[in-house]
């Protein structure tokens, strides 16, 4: 008798700790998302690497490769602000969809920094981390420098020809990588006011305008004579690039 | 069944065994007493087997892109770990430097002539990734090391994880810690009241050390150097320091060797442009370069024929032989 007692007890016991454990495994329902496109385009047409632009100075030029961080990802409502990604490195000669899950769902602003905040950028060794996360060794996939440690914030490499020519060929490179904690850049973004429930999501297009890197009506570039900075080698272009790129981002 | 269970149990303790063959131990390593105590980062104390790894890697050419040079390539124990070279890049490049010597690299407070990378750490991945250099990415480079068994055992038992950019870099680091210099003639004198010294040695020792020529205040301390950067004046197209902090102030500047084992290491300079001790020594009493940012304290020193001998002399007692003849140094047999 006292057995059956005690072999019931502990059925009961088993039994409360499977269901409790029923309970952790439910379901949750999914947070609310922000998708985050952002999309290359040159004059307002998607950029395309096989196409040939001209810039403001009637030079020709082809877009190889673009390559940024973004970091300090925020949503703002009123006075809080929460960090909804720390870092991210987009390769971007296609449209490119961040995904984050917010918290909490109402936000009237988002803002992220271009290139990596001083405080991950100097001193760090890249090989503490994990291969997946971006400011890795192999996640920042050539975005750092090894002689001066840093990240590069930005590259926009391709090739260019002067004379204007039609189908002359672009036999000459230019390249910019850009960096140092100087040219860290934040830019703000007005939302509206977004609230959203769980299982919401909801999409933001963000152009990235690369025609404004060489033709920012206030400061073109002329590829006859800026066509190279490792930011150390020519850190006036640098910041010029750097300018020039922050002006790229239109929150559509 | 009861056999069976046993056979099981004990297949899984050999083969728990088998991977555990390789055994890591904590190692010191030997250095002389006028030395300070070396601060090793935590996480990367000296072991046997991180200093195995790290000189399997410093010897493999794996690390390069064609997989024909390796870290030796340009660091050759003979000469001091460096390459007998004006400049060691396999490429044209602007900013092609020579190599310098890896000897008491524990000590130095920072890397790279511009000093921009503060850890030992760090600085082995500049070679690896930088293109006039072994030009090869770490996955790349990852993906072909792998492989290897030898490696990832290596890597498990060193550092408890898979290789990876952490597990290389530390070992690097590691093997470069133990690559100290301190017996050499110039130390048994000078530290250990040896007798052997020339007169010739010996006034050269004088002239370096005085107020006249102030070589050792900036070539200071038991490594003769202060870590710091000056220019000697030269007017070539490697703007040095200036490079990491855009002040023109900082042209040319670069950081101070040190002068152990500098016999060996020729040619000399950042640009390789001397081929020999007394072309340096000359070019000193000459008073360096025209350079606008030329150290204040290199000028002329009216220096006789046989006071620049004497200082050459003093410079080749510096040679550490125990150290460029460790064998402990040299590459394993290969797998």
């Amino acid at each position: 008798m006292k057995m059956k007692i005690v072999n019931n007890y502990f059925f009961v016991v088993l039994l409360a700790l499977f269901l409790a454990s029923c309970g952790e495994e439910s379901p949750q329902a999914p947070k609310p998302k922000v998708h985050l496109k952002f999309v290359p385009t040159y004059n307002g047409q998607p950029l395309s690497i096989d196409s040939v632009y001209t810039n403001s100075f009637g030079q020709q030029l082809r877009v190889e490769n673009i390559q940024f961080y973004l970091s300090n990802i925020y949503a703002h409502n009123g006075s809080d602000s929460t960090l909804l990604k720390q870092a991210f490195m987009f390769t971007l000669l296609q449209p490119q969809t961040l995904s984050l899950n917010v918290s909490p769902q109402a936000f009237s602003s988002l803002s992220f920094g271009l290139g990596v905040p001083a405080n991950l950028n100097k001193n760090v060794d890249p090989s503490q981390y994990e291969n997946s996360n971006p400011l890795s060794v192999q996640g920042s996939n050539g975005m750092f420098w090894y002689w001066n440690t840093g990240y590069i914030f930005v590259k926009v490499e391709g090739r260019y020809e002067l004379t204007g020519t039609p189908n002359a060929p672009l036999m000459d490179s230019y390249s910019y990588h850009t960096g140092d904690d100087p040219l860290y850049r934040i830019l703000h973004f007005n939302t509206g006011n977004v609230s959203l429930s769980e299982g919401d999501a909801r999409t933001f297009n963000i152009e990235v305008a690369i025609d404004s890197v060489f033709n920012r009506p206030i400061d073109p570039i002329d590829l006859s004579i800026d066509n190279l900075t490792h930011t150390t080698s020519n850190f006036p272009l640098a910041e010029r690039v750097t300018n020039n790129f922050v002006s790229a981002f239109h929150l559509q | 069944m009861k056999k069976l269970i046993f056979c099981v149990f004990l297949s899984g303790i050999l083969s728990g065994c088998a991977e555990e063959g390789l055994k890591d131990r904590a190692i010191s390593f030997k250095q002389p007493h006028y030395f300070p105590q070396i601060n090793f980062p935590e996480g990367n104390e000296p072991t046997h087997l991180r200093f195995e790894l790290g000189k399997k890697l410093f010897y493999e050419v794996k690390l390069s892109k064609n997989e024909d040079l390796s870290c030796a390539s340009c660091h050759r124990l003979p000469a001091a770990f460096t390459d007998g070279r004006a400049v060691s890049s396999f490429h044209e490049n602007e900013f092609a430097r020579n190599a310098p010597t890896l000897a008491n690299l524990a000590w130095s407070p920072y890397f790279m002539s511009e000093g921009g990378v503060p850890t030992l750490e760090l600085q082995a991945l500049g070679p690896i990734h930088e293109k006039h250099e072994l030009s090869l990415s770490m996955e790349e480079l990852i993906d072909r090391l792998k492989s290897s068994e030898n490696y990832s055992a290596l890597s498990k038992a060193a550092y408890g994880r898979e290789l990876d950019a952490f597990a290389i870099t530390r070992a690097l680091a590691c093997f470069e810690r133990a690559l100290i210099s301190g017996d050499s003639k110039f130390d048994r004198y000078y530290f250990l009241n040896s007798n052997d010294y020339s007169e010739l040695e010996k006034q050269g020792m004088a002239l370096f050390f005085s107020e006249r020529t102030q070589c050792s205040s900036c070539h200071a301390g038991p490594f003769f150097t202060d870590y710091q950067f000056y220019s000697l004046g030269f007017e070539d197209s490697d703007i040095g320091l200036e490079r990491r902090t855009y002040l023109a102030s900082d042209r040319g500047k670069f950081k101070t060797p040190t002068l152990r084992n500098i016999e060996l290491t020729a040619p000399y300079m950042h640009n390789g442009s001397m081929s020999s001790l007394e072309e340096v020594v000359s070019f000193y009493n000459e008073g360096g370069g025209q350079g606008a940012t030329r150290e204040t304290r290199i000028r002329k020193l009216n220096l006789s024929a046989e006071e620049e001998r004497a200082l050459v002399a003093f410079l080749e007692t510096l040679t550490d032989w125990n150290f460029v003849q460790n064998e402990k140094f040299l590459a394993a047999e290969q797998d």
